[in-house]
């Protein structure tokens, strides 16, 4: 079956229609969306404004406009294949009713299709943008027809670079499922993608990272379109390198073209690695020998939120929020080789936020289909709330004193005031999984939710989540002052004592803000897993 | 006899994951205008057959043909079938009727006809108040009525149906009933998968058994229940739980006594395989 046009655009239009639905049925998202759009209009005047001054500067004395022209172009290319590939890994390869329409039309045409629907959504404004800097260029360099030669050679390269990262999420999602080492370790291997691309980020590393790469491109074909703006502005450059620039990177899409087609067939027809068994349980490893000093009923609450936890890590992708206000004291200590007072203290923080977090914001929706026979076994209520709280405290607990009572001592709080901060770290946490449970239990979530364009999970709400946050941050406040460099000394000195008493004193009164919020809260959820009626 | 090539052919069609066997060299025959009725346990291999003779998935070794086109050729295939798999292949967002006329656009399906017959199918199946609300406020049921029509809406030569009246009420399934029955004389073939045995009963005009990725059975329902230990007063439901219980037990003792048995086939009945 041939790729027709009009098939072609049949899917694109109902891709469009489809996803303008979703986004209206969710005000958050396109609020969202609004938001970065507003945040984006001044990017696009700057990138115009600049393309009016880098014309302008071609007709005065730039003395090296052949490299620049070349790192311009390699820019453009790289940014939108870094764009397309997480496009491409993250939705476009990932069409549902994948069933249905493979057995209705070719894979190249249900490809064309969603490519045309990516073009319109982000190709159309992105073309607009192009345009405007194109002219812009042209004014400034004072050479009218700079204008569509920029426009042909940014589109051309922001195209193949678009097609580009898309072909490479396409080797690496078809890894994924042909092999089984890549398929288990791609939460891994995406996590540490995440936090390397912040952490390029937070520490302006962006050139250092990208240079190399630039260095390798700029003397290729890709740079050498380059030279195309340098020509049509009047400046010297190579019209043969300029031309052959063009040829090789046009020449590339339709090579391409063919080629993701392929790669898009062998991963739509492939079996994938789900169908296989998995012999692996809860009870394999460490997990196993400390289940076994639990109660059976709540033991078998812990390993199912772990093993739905190790096989959906996506359900938790939220309790990693917290985890951001970590990213600019690590990069700090990173980059001055020493722990600052306040960075254990943060992690304390953190970590006491997270462990609450992470499996008990949602004890009965989190259910799922599964929630009808959970009630009605014996004891739902202290099974449940008690089993959720434990399969968080048991993981979030000892990483977090872990780290820290080792950054504590790494830095230049004195011992005791680690030992403090350590004791009120636990404690804390022991209170944050009970003051999540009524939290979540108020404002339950019991359908799946988008967490990504392919995927749907069961997450607590965003009401749960900021209600739960607000509350934990009262309760660690009194911990995180006493134990604040700054603060300490001054209140130690106003009130004449060491600041060993007043962390002990922080420590009590989170110990009794998170027993009395923690107590009241997971009774609450208690009397609601109780009281639980379907429908 | 004619010269009409039969519907479905398979030959040693065989699927492995992981090198365990989920559909272990199977051969079929399906005659065109006929019902085959595809039965089997949880975990048989039956819709992983189905997905490999409408070629969603590669067989691991054998060969398959839908109308003599094989099914490597999936341009081919793709012409010839209309499948409905056992979670309806619609999208949430649409309409029942943006669903039908979007799939009946990507087939290139003239307008007119296909509007019209949109029309008289969601009648048919009591859609017409509900036509224009989005599916993901279909129930189950309704989904599954809109992926039928979706199947059978360029009129394939060979429907695939994977528990079509799951989750119907017996007003609906009595319609979808009905429709398959008026599939097959208007010529079409229908493969039909399904745990409701009645319906195979009614519909089928030869049945297969598939267990652990083998067919251990297969004829006409007669035929099966005429040879069935059960007795006289034996029923297709008899013939299943039969021949799988023997399959299960001559696999077990293949088991015990490895390579001294013929795993999991049967030769009780002249008919089983």
């Amino acid at each position: 079956m041939a790729v027709s046009w009009q098939r072609t655009r049949t899917i694109g239009r109902t891709e469009l229609r489809r996803r303008w639905r979703t986004l209206r049925d969710n005000p958050s998202q396109l609020l969202g969306i609004a938001l970065m759009l507003l945040f984006l209009l001044p990017a696009v005047g700057v990138l115009v404004g600049g393309a009016y001054f880098a014309g302008s500067a071609l007709t005065g004395d730039v003395s090296t406009p052949i490299p620049l022209g070349r790192q311009t172009a390699v820019g453009i290319w790289l940014l939108t294949a870094v764009f397309g590939g997480i496009r491409g890994y993250t939705s476009l390869l990932d069409p549902d009713n994948r069933d249905g329409l493979l057995t209705t039309i070719s894979h190249s045409q249900l490809l064309a299709g969603l490519f045309v629907a990516e073009a319109t959504v982000l190709g159309a404004p992105t073309v607009v943008v192009v345009a405007f800097a194109a002219i812009a260029f042209a004014v400034g360099s004072g050479s009218l027809i700079a204008a569509p030669v920029v426009f042909v050679a940014a589109t051309l390269l922001a195209t193949t670079g678009f097609a580009t990262g898309v072909g490479v999420a396409l080797l690496i999602k078809n890894g994924g499922v042909r092999s089984r080492l890549l398929y288990r370790l791609r939460t891994v291997v995406l996590v540490a993608g995440f936090l390397a691309y912040f952490a390029v980020l937070f520490s302006n590393s962006t050139a250092a990272v990208l240079g190399p790469l630039i260095g390798v491109l700029t003397p290729t074909p890709v740079g050498w379109v380059g030279e195309t703006a340098l020509l049509a502005a009047g400046r010297a450059a190579s019209l043969a390198r300029a031309a052959g620039g063009l040829a090789v990177v046009a020449g590339g899409l339709v090579v391409g073209a063919p080629v993701l087609t392929r790669l898009a067939g062998w991963l739509w027809y492939a079996d994938g690695l789900e169908t296989t068994k998995s012999t692996a349980t809860p009870t394999d490893a460490t997990g196993g020998r400390i289940l076994r000093w639990l109660p059976q009923p709540i033991a078998g609450v812990v390993a199912v939120d772990w093993t739905r936890a190790r096989r959906a890590p996506v359900s938790l992708s939220y309790a990693i929020y917290p985890a951001f206000i970590l990213v600019t004291p690590i990069m700090e200590t990173v980059q001055t080789g020493s722990v600052a007072g306040s960075f254990p203290v943060l992690v304390a923080f953190c970590g006491v936020w997270i462990t609450g977090a992470l499996f008990t914001l949602n004890v009965v929706g989190n259910e799922g289909a599964v929630l009808p026979a959970t009630v009605l076994s014996p004891d739902p209520a202290r099974t449940l709330v008690g089993g959720h709280i434990a399969a968080g405290a048991l993981v979030g607990l000892p990483a977090t004193a872990l780290a820290v009572t080792v950054l504590g001592i790494a830095g230049p709080q004195s011992i005791t005031t680690v030992v403090t901060l350590t004791t009120g770290t636990v404690v804390a946490g022991g209170c944050a999984g009970p003051i999540a449970t009524g939290i979540g239990a108020a404002f339950p979530r019991h359908e799946a939710v988008s967490v990504s364009r392919s995927r749907k999970a069961i997450i607590p709400t965003t009401v749960a989540f900021v209600i739960y946050s607000l509350t934990v941050s009262i309760v660690v406040l009194p911990l995180l002052i006493t134990h604040t460099g700054l603060i300490s000394h001054l209140v130690g000195d106003i009130l004449g004592i060491s600041s060993t008493v007043f962390g002990g004193v922080g420590v009590a009164v989170t110990a009794v803000l998170g027993v009395a919020f923690g107590l009241f809260s997971s009774l609450y959820a208690r009397q609601t897993v109780e009281g639980y009626r379907m429908g | 006899m004619t010269d009409e090539p039969p519907a479905i052919t398979a030959s040693e069609l065989t699927k492995t994951f992981d090198g365990e066997p989920v559909v272990d060299g199977i051969d079929l025959t399906v005659e065109q205008g006929s019902v085959y009725g595809f039965l089997g346990p949880n975990g048989a291999g039956k819709t992983t057959t189905m997905r490999m003779l409408t070629t969603l998935t590669a067989p691991t070794s054998g060969d398959a043909a839908i109308l003599d086109t094989p099914i490597t050729d999936r341009d081919g295939v793709r012409g010839h079938v209309g499948y409905l798999p056992e979670e309806p292949p619609v999208f949430d967002e649409l309409t029942g009727r943006e669903q039908l006329r979007y799939f009946a656009r990507l087939r290139d399906l003239p307008p007119e006809p296909t509007a019209d017959r949109i029309e008289t199918w969601i009648e048919r199946f009591d859609l017409t108040d509900d036509a224009d609300r989005r599916l993901d406020d279909y129930s189950k049921g309704m989904r599954r009525k809109i992926g039928l029509i979706q199947a059978l809406l360029h009129e394939p030569a060979v429907v695939f149906l994977d528990e079509p009246t799951s989750g119907l009420d017996p007003r609906a399934a009595r319609t979808v009933i009905d429709a398959i029955d008026a599939l097959t004389a208007n010529g079409q073939t229908v493969f039909l998968s399904t745990h409701i045995l009645s319906v195979v009963e009614e519909l089928a005009d030869s049945v297969g058994v598939l267990y652990e990725g083998e067919l251990v059975a297969e004829g006409a329902p007669t035929e099966l229940t005429a040879a069935a230990a059960a007795g006289d007063d034996s029923t297709l439901e008899d013939v299943f739980l039969s021949v799988t219980t023997e399959s299960a037990t001559a696999t077990t003792a293949a088991d015990s006594n490895a390579g001294s048995a013929t795993a999991g086939k049967t030769d009780t009945a002249a008919t089983e395989r």
